[in-house]
Parts: C-alpha cells; sequence; structure tokens
C-alpha cells in the first residue's frame, strides 16, 4: 500500500461515516482503515454473541470487512452507513450459521473443545451478557433490530431499511423482542429491579 | 399500544432496556489494531487478486476472446439454429390441426376451375366477377371463415344455375347434403328469367 499516514493523525477522523464510505467507494484505503478502526469494536461486539467462539467472531468479522469493502459501490451514501455495514455483518453470520449446521460431528466438537479453551474471563463475560441469551432466544431480524436500537442508539426509520422492514414494523418487533427477552431471561441474569416491561 | 419507548429520555427506558444499553456497552471493546491491521492486509490481497485477475492471462488471446463472448456466440447460435428449427416445429404443430380448411380451399378452388372451365362462358358478367372474386379468395391462404362462406357460396350459385355440385362441394354433414338438386337437362342452360341479377 502506497504511503499512508496513521489513521490516529488523520483528519479523516472527524468525518462521518457516510464521507468515510464514499471516499472508500472511490478507492481510498486510508479512509477504509478509518472505517475498519471505527466499526471493529462495534461489530465485533456484535458479532460475538452470535459466534461459537471467539475465533469465528473474528473470522466473521473479516469477512464482514471483505465483504463491505467488495460492496461499496452497491452502498447508497443517502442513507447512513452504519446499518448497512451491520446488515452485511447480520447476513455473514447466517451464512456462517448455516454453514455450521453442515459440519460433521467432529467439527462440531472441535469448535465446542475452542469454546471451552477461551478464557475464563471471556466465557464468565459472554454468559453473563444478556446479548448471549438474546442470541439464543431471538431471530437473526429480532437480533440485529435490538442490536441497532439500544447498543447504535439509532431510530427505527433507520433500522428499517437494514432489515428490509417498515418503521411501523420495527417498532412491532423490537417490542416483541423485549417481550420474548423479558419472558425468558434466567433467574441468574434477572435485573436487581423486577422487570418492568412497559405494557404494549 | 406503546411499542416506541424513547431512547434518548434515560428516565423512561425500563431496567431491560437499560440492561441492553449497559451489557452492549460492556461487550464493545476499545479498537484491537493488530485485528484492524489483519484486516486490512486481506482487503489489500484481496484487491491484488482483484487486480491480477483483470490482468492479461497466460491463456492464449482467441480462447480469452472466446470466453468473453461465449455468452453472444451462445445465443447467435440458438437465433440460428435452434430459432428457426423451434419455429418450424411449433408452426407444424400448429398448423396439423387446420388442413382441413386449406384442403377444403384447394377444393373449392379446384371445383370453380371446374366451373370455369366449363360454364363461365355462359354465364352473365356479374356471376364471372363473383366467381372470379371467389377464385382468388379461396386460395390456400384464405382463412377459415372465408372460406366457409365460400363454400356455401359456391353451393349456392351451383344451386341457382342448376349446375351439378362436384362432389368436393358436397358437405361432409349427411342431413345437409344436397343428393335431390337434380342434373340440368342436358338440352341446355334453363335459367330462370333473373338468374343473372339474382346470382350476382
Amino acid at each position: 500500500m502506497p504511503n499512508r499516514q496513521s489513521p490516529s493523525t488523520h483528519p479523516l477522523l472527524e468525518r462521518s461515516d457516510e464521507e468515510l464510505a464514499r471516499e472508500s467507494r472511490a478507492g481510498s484505503l486510508l479512509a477504509f482503515e478509518t472505517v475498519v478502526s471505527r466499526f471493529e469494536p462495534r461489530l465485533m461486539a456484535f458479532l460475538l454473541p452470535r459466534c461459537v467462539n471467539r475465533d469465528d467472531a473474528e473470522d466473521a468479522l473479516q469477512q464482514t470487512f471483505l465483504a463491505v469493502w467488495r460492496c461499496l459501490h452497491q452502498y447508497d451514501p443517502e442513507r447512513p452507513f452504519a446499518p448497512w455495514v451491520f446488515t452485511i455483518a447480520a447476513r455473514i453470520v447466517i451464512k456462517t450459521q448455516q454453514r455450521d449446521r453442515r459440519r460433521t460431528a467432529r467439527e462440531r466438537s472441535v469448535a465446542n473443545d475452542d469454546h471451552e479453551n477461551d478464557s475464563s474471563e471471556f466465557n464468565a463475560e459472554r454468559d453473563n451478557n444478556i446479548w448471549m441469551h438474546a442470541a439464543r432466544v431471538l431471530t437473526n431480524d429480532a437480533y440485529t433490530a435490538l442490536w441497532l436500537r439500544y447498543a447504535e442508539n439509532m431510530e427505527p426509520q433507520h433500522i428499517g431499511p437494514a432489515i428490509g422492514k417498515r418503521p411501523g414494523a420495527v417498532r412491532v418487533l423490537l417490542h416483541r423482542a423485549r417481550q420474548r427477552l423479558a419472558s425468558t431471561l434466567p433467574a441468574s441474569m434477572t435485573m436487581t429491579s423486577p422487570l418492568q416491561e412497559t405494557s404494549p | 399500544m406503546n411499542y416506541e419507548s424513547s431512547k434518548h429520555e434515560t428516565s423512561q427506558l425500563t431496567p431491560l432496556e437499560r440492561r441492553l444499553e449497559s451489557d452492549a456497552d460492556r461487550l464493545t471493546g476499545a479498537t484491537d489494531p493488530m485485528r484492524v491491521k489483519r484486516i486490512m492486509e486481506a482487503v489489500g490481497s484481496m484487491d491484488e487478486t482483484r487486480n491480477h485477475s483483470v490482468a492479461p492471462s497466460t491463456r492464449p488471446a482467441v480462447i480469452g476472446r472466446i470466453g468473453k463472448f461465449a455468452p453472444l456466440a451462445i445465443a447467435a447460435a440458438f437465433a440460428l439454429v435452434a430459432a428457426p428449427i423451434i419455429y418450424i416445429a411449433v408452426t407444424a404443430q400448429r398448423a396439423t390441426p387446420q388442413q382441413s380448411p386449406q384442403q377444403q380451399a384447394a377444393a373449392i378452388r379446384s371445383a370453380f376451375m371446374a366451373f370455369e372451365n366449363v360454364r363461365l362462358p355462359d354465364l352473365p358478367p356479374q356471376a364471372k366477377q363473383s366467381f372470379t372474386k371467389a377464385l382468388e379468395m379461396a386460395s390456400p391462404e384464405g382463412m377459415r371463415a372465408q372460406t366457409q362462406s365460400l363454400l356455401q357460396d359456391g353451393r349456392r350459385i351451383a344451386e341457382h344455375f342448376l349446375i351439378p355440385i362436384p362432389p368436393q362441394l358436397l358437405p361432409k354433414d349427411k342431413n345437409a347434403a344436397p343428393e335431390e338438386i337434380e342434373a340440368p337437362p342436358q338440352t341446355g342452360m334453363a335459367a330462370p328469367p333473373t338468374s343473372a341479377s339474382s346470382a350476382a
């Protein structure tokens, strides 16, 4: 790669996601590196609960960024960039899950061993996290919508196009996801105050 | 139904929503520079692969060109070979059940030709015109309706002039078989006085 300034000192950091996406689409690897730096921790957090182990999550993360780079010409700069990226990540997770279903039992046991070999701190963190439970009990769309809403602070009108639903349908989806989550939350994960899920 | 719970007003968040936010924050770590570097290397290598793929290959240029125009070549071959065969087959299939009107038209034509040779000189001019027109229309390309009407006209004219109806013109329907019409007297044409005008 040609002379590249360190992204940490580059004014690109102050640009919006959409501006960075536009420059990346024009071929700027530096802009794309800024995108990767910005989205890497957020996407990793999004992917971790959905994957068997950390390695799988890292694979999915890398595939996501490769797909984003490859498909940047399809991105509409008039729309928010983050939902588009998270939708790609969600689809890659679905593909990974489909591939995992085709895995042989031996491969599955190896993957589970990998999960066991993850650091105990990581596993404890994972198992006690409500998103871990959400990934188990919610559908892909519901999980993605919930994540975009509460982790990415997006409004339903921005979540809708990302998951192919109208804003009203997103609100219903979020409501049902919260209800499902509240009703299936294990006792060990129950909040200190009793769940007071707003009645619909 | 209150599907929407405002994200921006923290006081209105339910404990579940607060837990979702805080757990997402806990899950989201800091940017991992090594991971970003690995991803950018993968992007770079993907770019190189892409660039190499458009570079001249080791295959002979002719094969490359053929490969490039393969879809066009297939389309052209289809247009030149397969399409006429399909057209002929379909036309033949469609034409098979419609053979009888054409045969019928040919039979009428030959019958009228016989009339023309034998009787036409004796007929009044208007009747000649009618016969000539009927001959033109009774071509094999004539439509079924025209053929049917010609058949009726031919019979009507033949009956009117007491011309023996050739077997080709006889209807296949037994009930309508005009066997009762007798042959004209051998002494000459015994046409009714108003035959010329009514025949036209």
